[in-house]
């Protein structure tokens, strides 16, 4: 590349960088609307292809809103909140540590971040009736959901990574006996952080500020809470079509097959299993409970849900439309400097990871290279879980859901693009995962770049 | 707990993470001479590495021009998709065989009588096969009016990405015929061993 086509890369990351941050200042569809110019200038400015818009998020989120908004009508939300509330009566603080591991736990069943939408709006409203800042526990829950890819036996990216180590001798069970338990660790050094993240929602002036101008109500105390009739059986049809995608996700030998790309059949993806469950969740929530199809658009998390679904389009739609002119760019250049320095390997994988946005164009562009690079295959597994880095920039769908549930105003995208809630749990969970990955490797494991299980032979 | 507190444990953690990596990692032997047996296991495992990224970027090119033959009409069957997929296919290949390139180098030199043309005959066939894919991906971006002739640029782009792919496992076996001391370090290598029943697979 030329020192013009470097300027010109520089350009549009800052056209894009100044877009969000107006984005992030305006707030709520702000987001997208200025997304929407952003693709303008791109587009007619700098005569880029379009990047394929986030479809596959914002049918889901589609979807999941619908049934998380009908259970919501139905009362199964203040049910959710009665029996969470009861439970933490003791220790309301361990929801800083139960939801990450549920978010975490929902993405290795299904391969897939997608699931977590649907659990967004009952992290936020627990959190809330047990007076816990709701950035506490939506961002830590976002950042260990994405974390969960790499600990996942379907995912795609474990796909990806598999052939690359399979040839020094790590099979899936080697390569999961890695990330599972340094992740395990990673999050729970995140949650013991932002345990004690923020101020309390009593000192929090913003959370005040939208107390007494009457945008956000105080939150109920669960004792006080009337349930509608019918409000543990929406609360059953919900918690049994999440258990069916998460069932179906693991188990890929009962899903319906449909025409493979390269001819045959393969099983049916996750995603469009998710649209399909969350809408007949909805349909059989209207029907069983009682509940108006009228009265779904006028609940919180309807109207929260669209305001994301917004804010996603324009902003990941121009992200993507950077990211797919510049990917070989920002590969080369962050390949360069680990070729340079491979100590630099994991800054590199995380750095791809935040730049693309894309777990799999890090793990497809950065694991051979590390590999090459000579370092031990054990060790490029413990670092490959850096990919979260896709979270970096405030453009995933799980960031802009997530920040618009939570009323309080505690979850933020950041004014300043990177300075986000999701950034702190970020650091600490890939910084601690990726250490603790190396350590189990060094321990149990011998890695130097040999194959650990295969027998050496001799043929004549 | 403060907020500077926390980042500054997180920036310390950060360089202990690199300097752990440094420990671990980056083993250079480039221009060293090392034993045939640990040079046969870094080449074999780097040209593995590149056959497994090179035998799903020949899928993906070749499920595209299958899909493209059965008249649908989904983004990637039609001539822009397909030339699209090509071209992507091109880069990674690209990319996978200059990352082949660098382990290649990093590997060092055999120890053994004609180690040092052994592995100049490796890296001259890893840089040619960079050349190759090089000239596909120019030829591919010249200009043309003519639906036919983009086509045959198309199919010659293909056929470069499969070619080198398929010369990748020959490549080293070749290199070493005329060492018979890194011929049987190549046969005691595990992952030489593996590369030899993907070639004949």
């Amino acid at each position: 590349m030329t020192s013009v086509d470097w300027f010109l890369l520089a350009l549009q990351g800052l056209v894009v960088i100044f877009f969000i941050f107006l984005g992030v200042r305006s707030g709520g569809i702000g987001l997208g609307l200025w997304g929407g110019v952003g693709m303008l200038v791109l587009v007619f400015g700098f005569g880029l292809d379009p990047g394929e818009p986030p479809t596959s998020a914002i049918l889901i989120i589609i979807a999941v809103i619908s049934a998380a908004a009908a259970m919501q009508a139905a009362g199964g939300i203040d049910y959710m909140v009665q029996i969470a509330s009861q439970a933490l009566r003791a220790r309301p603080k361990a929801l800083n540590f139960v939801a990450p591991y549920v978010s975490y736990l929902l993405t290795i069943l299904t391969g897939t971040s997608n699931t977590f939408f649907s659990i967004i709006p009952v992290i936020n409203e627990v959190a809330y009736a047990n007076k816990i800042r709701p950035e506490r526990v939506l961002a830590g829950s976002t950042v260990a959901n994405a974390l969960g890819i790499t600990s996942s036996p379907v995912a795609a990216a474990t796909a990806t990574m598999l052939p690359l180590v399979e040839v020094y001798g790590y099979d899936l069970v080697d390569v999961l006996l890695i990330t599972i338990p340094a992740s395990i660790i990673g999050i729970l050094a995140m949650s013991i952080v932002m345990s004690r993240h923020g101020k309390d929602l009593d000192a929090d002036k913003e959370y005040q500020r939208r107390v007494a101008a009457g945008e956000v109500q105080p939150p109920s105390v669960a004792a006080e809470i009337t349930l509608l009739p019918h409000a543990k059986r929406s609360v059953a049809i919900f918690l049994t079509g999440v258990a069916a995608i998460c069932i179906f996700g693991l188990f890929e030998g009962i899903r319906p097959t449909v025409a493979a790309e390269g001819g045959g059949v393969e099983p049916i993806s996750v995603t469009p299993l998710i649209g399909m469950f969350m809408l007949a969740v909805a349909a059989l929530i209207l029907l069983l409970c009682q509940v108006k199809a009228t009265d779904v658009p006028g609940t919180p998390i309807f109207k929260s849900g669209m305001v994301a679904m917004i804010a996603l389009f324009g902003i990941a739609w121009m992200a993507d439309t950077f990211i797919a002119s510049n990917e070989d760019a920002i590969v080369q250049l962050l390949g360069d400097m680990a070729e340079q320095w491979p100590f630099m390997i994991a800054v590199a994988i995380f750095g791809v990871a935040a730049l693309t946005t894309s777990q799999s164009a890090a793990t497809r562009t950065m694991v051979p290279l590390g590999l090459a690079l000579g370092i031990g295959a054990g060790y490029m597994i413990a670092m490959w879980t850096a990919v979260v880095g896709c979270l970096f920039l405030p453009a995933n769908g799980t960031q802009i859901a997530a920040a618009e549930a939570d009323t309080t105003g505690t979850t933020t995208l950041g004014k300043r693009v990177v300075d986000h809630s999701f950034q702190l749990p970020l650091q600490i969970a890939w910084i601690v995962t990726a250490l603790v990955g190396i350590g189990i490797v060094w321990l149990f494991f011998g890695d130097m770049g040999a194959a650990p299980t295969a027998p050496t032979t001799t043929t004549p | 707990m403060r907020g500077w507190v926390v980042w500054v444990g997180i920036a310390v953690g950060l360089v202990v993470l690199i300097a752990v990596v440094a420990g671990v990692g980056g083993d250079d032997d480039t221009e060293e001479t090392v034993s045939a047996l640990e040079w046969a296991d870094n080449v074999c495992g780097t040209v593995l590495v590149w056959r497994g990224e090179m035998e799903s970027i020949v899928d993906g090119v070749r499920s595209s021009g299958r899909a493209g033959s059965s008249g649908s009409e989904s983004g990637a069957q039609s001539p822009q998709g397909r030339s699209g997929s090509v071209r992507t296919g091109l880069e990674q290949a690209l990319l996978a065989t200059e990352t082949m390139v660098e382990g290649i180098a990093r590997a060092g030199v055999p120890d053994t009588p004609n180690g040092e043309d052994v592995a100049d005959d490796l890296a001259s066939w890893a840089e040619d096969a960079v050349d190759e894919l090089e000239d596909a991906q120019d030829a591919l971006e010249e200009d043309t009016d003519s639906t036919s002739e983009e086509l045959e640029r198309l199919s010659a782009a293909v056929g470069t990405i499969v070619e080198v792919y398929a010369s990748g496992g020959q490549a080293v076996a070749e290199a070493a015929v005329e060492d018979p001391e890194l011929l049987r370090a190549l046969r005691e290598s595990r992952k030489c061993d593996l590369l030899a029943e993907e070639v004949s697979s």
